[in-house]
């Protein structure tokens, strides 16, 4: 229960800041794109059917709701754009919670979606918020696509000396 | 004592991203994300960006 109030919460605070990152810009004069209209919500039934929309998607992402069911710890995003999906997450720390693992991180393919470039940091704003919460140090890319490393990198995550994708979370500093 | 108030430093400057919004206080990590979110990343975004399993 509890890990259910923090997954909620760090999609809550994903939104809050996202908001809050358009009406800065807006003070400034037309944005290219409307982040007011993303919104971050679990990956549910409604997200599943959605994701049946997409043209070839890669996952069978109904498998997720049975490993929501067997990890509590872990973490699901579906990334809207106003009613269209754009993008699924699953995380899920280990048992000490000091490392949370991206499972399965995948944009709505081939068709162009509003939130196209901008799906895995939406993702990863979730993600940090949640480790925050948690306490978590460090995430890292499980089996990251060849084609997605400077991509990652881009995102500030680097090679470990085990060879893992990772980025290590900083401190709060107030 | 008078209270001063706060001003951005310049109206043609977006001021720094997210320091603190409202009871949110964001990583630097964090407000490196919502600048990549203004324009997108400069590199092509695989749809598939991780394929791991539990």
């Amino acid at each position: 229960m509890r890990y259910q109030v923090y997954r909620s919460e760090a999609r809550k605070q994903a939104a809050i800041v996202t908001l809050q990152l358009q009406l800065q810009l807006e003070r400034h004069g037309p944005t290219a794109i409307d982040l007011s209209k993303v919104r971050f919500e679990p990956i549910n039934q409604q997200a599943l059917q959605a994701s049946t929309l997409w043209r070839d998607q890669h996952f069978c992402w109904n498998e997720v709701i049975e490993w929501k069911g067997r990890e509590p710890l872990s973490l699901d995003i579906a990334i809207w754009f106003e009613e269209e999906l754009c993008g699924l997450c699953f995380a899920n720390p280990n048992a000490s919670k000091n490392r949370i693992r991206i499972v399965r991180l995948e944009g709505r393919p081939y068709e162009s979606h509003p939130l196209k470039r901008r799906i895995g940091a939406l993702a990863m704003i979730v993600i940090e918020q949640y480790a925050q919460l948690i306490g978590s140090k460090v995430l890292e890319i499980q089996e990251p696509l060849k084609g997605a490393i400077s991509h990652y990198q881009e995102l500030g995550f680097g090679f470990d000396a085990g060879g893992r994708l990772v980025k290590t979370l900083e401190n709060l500093v107030s | 004592m008078s209270k001063s108030t706060k001003k951005p430093s310049s109206r043609n400057e977006i001021p720094p991203l997210g320091k603190k919004s409202d009871e949110i206080t964001l990583t630097a990590s964090q407000r490196r994300l919502l600048q990549l979110l203004i324009k997108g990343t400069e590199s092509e975004e695989p749809n598939v960006l991780a394929a791991g399993r539990l």
